[in-house]
């Protein structure tokens, strides 16, 4: 009797075991077949503004695309299995290519554009937009070939093509009516760096320069947004790096923002360090030209070193879909420099600076009046 | 009895080889399996120290932008020159006064794999210690990758610390690999 139940007791064991297994079996292989199988769900395209032929491809996952160039052909290869129902064929009006056609070659999905007139490199940008949950936007690998000034006839096409993708920010058209999020470095629990003479922190700087600027900018007729307008976390006191600075790109996002700019001041373990820096993350075209306007405007303020524009991965760049830039104003451990950060009238001239710049910037893209 | 063992046994094992499987392709982290592309310092091969030429990019001293390579003939086998080469970079002081370390105190090299033109480095948790400002992890980071993209082999760099992702340093995004960054290298 008691042997009997033991017995029984113990296929009962087996037999769970023998689920358990299944299922995670079948958990692993679930996971392993979403994680390595990369899709392009959907393609469309069309033409903006600034007479850019856009192609997008929505993708499943972040994936990798290589374009080739000959004389008559441009080819890009994605790697995506392209999704059956999507269409292969499409005709253009476009001056520089003939039709656009799709084609799958196992799990890679093949764009033929064959050429009207030979394009060069610079014609044509290949990248990568990362997935945007605010915006609902998936993974991206996106085509844009540049057209240059003859816009007659592109026009026509734009009304014409119902799968015409409206570019999720804007370049042209000068300031005015352009939506601008700032993000004042650091604010809450963090204070980032601090002074060396009197020990002010980094928050205390970045958010009234920051709130100067939004005034000017409004001035010049923009839409300001401000990732946090007080002395707080922006996702809160927990929140890990990552999470902390996401809040600050999805408040980009949510606002539909044309333009991103983050504000900082600098620190080094030198106290000879010193002047101004900006970075760009290139992920459009235009977060190098942004990073350049706003930098040459800085160095006008005052006799300061000229650190220069570099190329960073700073987080907030990287990760917003729309243009943006990374400003580092002088250092706080440089005494000079900290007497000047502290101060009304110069944080008003860097704040004007940087307000200025951005007008540039857009007055350079086909601007204003 | 004992063969339903046998079986609960066996199929606990399959299916945790598969877990481990499985885990092997998702994740990154080097695996000291493959000595032709992973070495540490207990790699004792019968392979001849040859001189070598690296070079190292270096913080400078005066707080500017650009790295400034330091040029060095090293004897090395040549199954360990990226290893000795970031062992180099991170826990030796440059020769020039005008170049400093800015690694954070301690921090060690614990392994470097390189697969598929990525290598994934390993540092011990010293690396992600706060420092003052932007600028010291801003060039730091440049410094690995730039060093490291110098071999032909190596077209990205994944950082990681005591064998795990860093998705943020400071300001800077390290979930993924980064590719070399010119703008922080003096042009000639």
């Amino acid at each position: 009797m008691l042997n009997c139940q033991r017995e029984r007791g113990e296929r009962g064991l087996v037999k769970k075991i023998i689920i358990l297994c299944i299922l995670m079996l079948a958990i692993m292989g679930f996971g392993y077949a979403s994680a390595s199988t990369n899709q392009v769900t959907d393609f469309s395209w069309g033409v903006n503004k600034e007479n850019t032929l856009r192609m997008v491809f929505d993708c499943n996952q972040l994936t990798g695309a290589k374009a080739e160039l000959t004389s008559s052909l441009l080819k890009v290869t994605v790697n995506g299995k392209l999704n059956s129902d999507i269409r292969r064929r499409y005709s253009t009006n476009s001056s520089k290519i003939n039709s656009i056609s799709l084609s799958s070659q196992g799990d890679k999905t093949i764009l033929f554009l064959p050429l009207k007139q030979s394009l060069k490199s610079s014609d044509y940008k290949l990248f990568v937009l990362k997935k945007n949950p605010g915006a609902k936007r998936p993974d991206r690998v996106v085509l844009d070939i540049f057209n240059g000034g003859n816009g007659a006839t592109e026009q026509s096409n734009v009304e014409n093509t119902p799968a015409c993708i409206n570019p999720t920010y804007l370049v042209t058209g000068g300031i005015q009516g352009k939506h601008i999020t700032l993000d004042p470095g650091h604010g809450g629990s963090d204070p980032g760096t601090h002074g060396t003479v009197t020990g002010i922190k980094e928050k205390e700087i970045t958010l009234p320069v920051s709130l100067k600027l939004k005034a000017m900018l409004e001035k010049k007729g923009a839409i300001v947004s401000m990732t946090r307008t007080t002395d707080v976390d922006v996702w809160g006191a927990d929140a890990t790096d990552a999470q902390e600075l996401q809040a600050r790109v999805d408040i980009a996002e949510k606002n539909k923002a044309d333009l991103f700019i983050s504000v900082h001041c600098n620190a080094s373990v030198n106290p000879v360090s010193g002047g101004f820096s900006t970075y760009y993350n290139s992920k459009t075209p235009y977060d190098e030209q942004v990073a350049e306007s706003i930098q040459n405007k800085l160095l006008k303020t005052a006799s300061l070193d000229d650190l220069g524009v570099r190329f960073a991965n700073f987080y907030v760049n990287k990760r917003c879909s729309m243009p943006g830039a990374l400003v580092e104003l002088l250092f706080l451990t440089n005494a000079r420099e900290e007497k000047l950060l502290r101060s009304n009238w110069f944080q008003n001239k860097m704040a004007q600076a940087i307000a200025d710049g951005i007008e540039d910037f857009y007055d350079k893209n086909g601007g204003g009046s | 009895m004992s063969s339903m063992k046998k079986l609960i046994s066996a199929l606990i094992i399959i299916v945790c080889c598969l877990g481990l499987l499985t885990g092997c392709e998702q994740d990154n982290v080097p695996k000291t399996n493959n000595p032709s592309s992973t070495t540490t310092d207990k790699d004792k091969q019968a392979i001849q120290a040859v001189d070598k030429k690296i070079i190292l990019y270096r913080v400078p001293t005066d707080g500017s932008l650009t790295l400034l390579a330091e040029r060095k003939t090293i004897k090395v086998k040549s199954n360990e020159l990226e290893w000795v080469t970031l062992k180099a970079l991170v826990e030796t002081l440059p020769e020039d006064k005008k170049m400093q370390n800015v690694f954070p105190k301690g921090t060690k090299v614990l392994g470097l794999s390189i697969k598929d033109g990525i290598a994934t480095v390993n540092f011990s948790k010293e690396f992600i210690k706060k420092t003052e400002g932007e600028y010291a992890s801003l060039m730091m980071v440049n410094a690995v990758v730039n060093t490291m993209t110098e071999y032909p082999e190596i077209k990205k760099v994944q950082i990681l610390a005591n064998g795990e992702k860093i998705i943020v340093l400071g300001q800077i995004d390290l979930e993924e690999p980064l590719s070399r960054n010119e703008s922080f290298i003096k042009k000639n």
